[in-house]
């Protein structure tokens, strides 16, 4: 009696009768499905990245002074140097999104012009005049997260009508429109990283070996435009490692099962190699991008003198948009301010006296992101 | 030891700060998606990916203050939670409705055979 309740119960459900009016109709008209589906993606993304003009930071972005040397010198450093003197090479940052820029500004005059920090403060008054062709680049990586976060549903669920539902979830919360205006690598980043774990998922769906070392070229040039999945790659392998060693069947397969696992991670070392070579020659260590990730360190850092007390208060205060509100409500006035960013007193700010005493701490050509995490 | 212990209230601003209260609604049904998908043919894709996500947000809580838009794999899981309960609860609703109001209940489209 309940399984024919159950039964009938699923054939009249209003979401299941959709996702099951989006096949018949991906049946018919497979072509017009997907290019209705990619127009609605691209309006969602577009309306978000120019509702509002290009939003610059207050001071000179690190990725301007990096490409503006990268053109301008031909080097890889964010040192600001009097004209004709050539800046001493470095590594403040992951070099995917200096180079991306870089580019971009050989190609576009305007640009170019707006990359060069002497000159910031009146680029900053028109930031639409100079960065309109990477908001739109930005934007169509946006584009390719979300065909990327359909088709990885899809791959994951087989259901088109839940890997709809997911793309409508996703656009709400992944400010894909608001990473397109501003001067952040998270859409590329983003990007690679999704298409790693689509191209992933597809390999074992497949079983071959070459999609693996795809996943971890796609991964590998994620953590060039952010060093997080560097470290995650190496974790990752080892975990995939792991999966095929605890999968059923005889040690003969459990072996042949570790050759995805060696796949991807020969694929990430493939991307990243170079970059980790250049920092191996010119510093001595393997670390991909230096300043910045510091300095997100440093962030880190500043909570460590957080007590246990202080947990709850955070945990609640960090829930995006009611986070702050509830934790007040609850606490009292002025108590979440503590946890954010920018009031006085709070854990955050003290990063920037953290960074500035690890900089100082650290001998010329040295490794900043080595001494504060020694410490 | 004091940064390990102070990770882990960061690693929370990374998992439920992810999409706010949808985020936490996703984390609430995320048990039941790994279920029905661990279940499945893509056993394998789903853990790995499962195990890239969470190691995402673990090894930046170690190093970085894990702001939440940094965790877009966490952030897919959420949507796809959510997104995969949705004809669940729609089901759920309305049955509850029938039993409220008959005339709320929606037409029945297999008798109708469309």
């Amino acid at each position: 009696m309940g399984g024919s309740r159950r039964k009938a119960l699923r054939v009249t459900g209003p979401l299941s009768y959709f996702g099951g009016r989006i096949t018949a109709f991906e049946k018919r008209w497979p072509t017009q499905v997907a290019v209705g589906l990619l127009l609605i993606i691209t309006i969602a993304v577009l309306s978000g990245a120019y509702r509002k003009p290009i939003t610059l930071p207050d001071h000179c972005p690190l990725a301007f002074r990096t490409a503006h040397n990268l053109v301008v010198h031909g080097t890889f450093s964010a040192a600001m140097t009097a004209p004709g003197v050539q800046p001493a090479s470095g590594r403040p940052m992951p070099p995917g999104y200096p180079y991306l820029i870089a580019a971009l500004a050989m190609a576009d005059p305007r640009l170019a012009q707006g990359i060069d920090c002497e000159a910031y403060a009146e680029t900053r008054a028109r930031p639409n005049a100079y960065f309109q062709p990477l908001r739109l680049l930005q934007a169509a990586a946006g584009i390719g997260i979300l065909v990327l976060v359909y088709c990885l549903a899809l791959e994951l669920t087989g259901a088109r009508g839940i890997a709809c539902a997911c793309v409508v979830v996703y656009v709400v919360g992944a400010k894909l429109g608001e990473f397109a205006r501003v001067i952040e690598p998270e859409n590329f980043r983003n990007l690679a990283m999704f298409l790693g774990l689509y191209v992933l998922t597809v390999g074992y769906r497949k079983g071959q070996s070459a999609l693996f070392g795809a996943a971890g070229v796609s991964l590998g040039l994620a953590a060039l435009f952010y060093p997080s999945p560097a470290v995650l790659v190496l974790a990752l392998a080892l975990a995939l490692s792991a999966v095929a060693w605890m999968s059923p069947g005889t040690v003969a397969q459990r072996w042949r099962g570790l050759r995805y696992p060696t796949a991807f991670l020969l694929g990430a070392l493939l991307v990243t190699a170079p970059w980790t070579a250049r920092s191996l020659y010119h510093f001595g260590d393997p670390i991909l991008a230096d300043r910045a990730q510091a300095q997100l360190l440093a962030f880190r850092l500043a909570y460590n003198p957080m007590p246990i007390s202080d947990w709850p208060l955070a945990i609640l205060s960090w829930i995006p948009s009611y986070g702050n509100m509830i934790t007040e409500l609850l606490f009292g006035e002025g108590t979440a301010d503590r946890f954010g960013n920018l009031a006085p007193g709070a854990y955050f700010a003290n990063g920037h006296a953290i960074y500035a005493a690890g900089s100082s701490a650290t001998p010329p050509g040295g490794s900043v992101l080595l001494t504060l995490w020694r410490t | 030891m004091r940064h390990v212990l102070t990770s882990i209230p960061i690693f929370t601003r990374g998992m439920w700060g992810t999409h706010g209260l949808m985020g936490i609604v996703g984390l609430c049904l995320l048990p039941r998606l790994l279920r029905h998908l661990l279940a499945g043919s893509s056993r394998a894709a789903i853990l790995a990916l499962a195990i890239f996500a969470v190691l995402l947000v673990a090894i930046r809580s170690l190093v970085a203050p894990n702001f939440y838009w940094a965790n877009t794999p966490v952030l897919l899981f959420m949507a796809l939670a959510i997104a995969h309960a949705l004809p669940g609860t729609a089901l759920w609703l309305d049955a509850k409705l029938a039993r409220l109001a008959p005339s709320w209940a929606s037409v029945d489209r297999s008798a109708a055979g469309t």
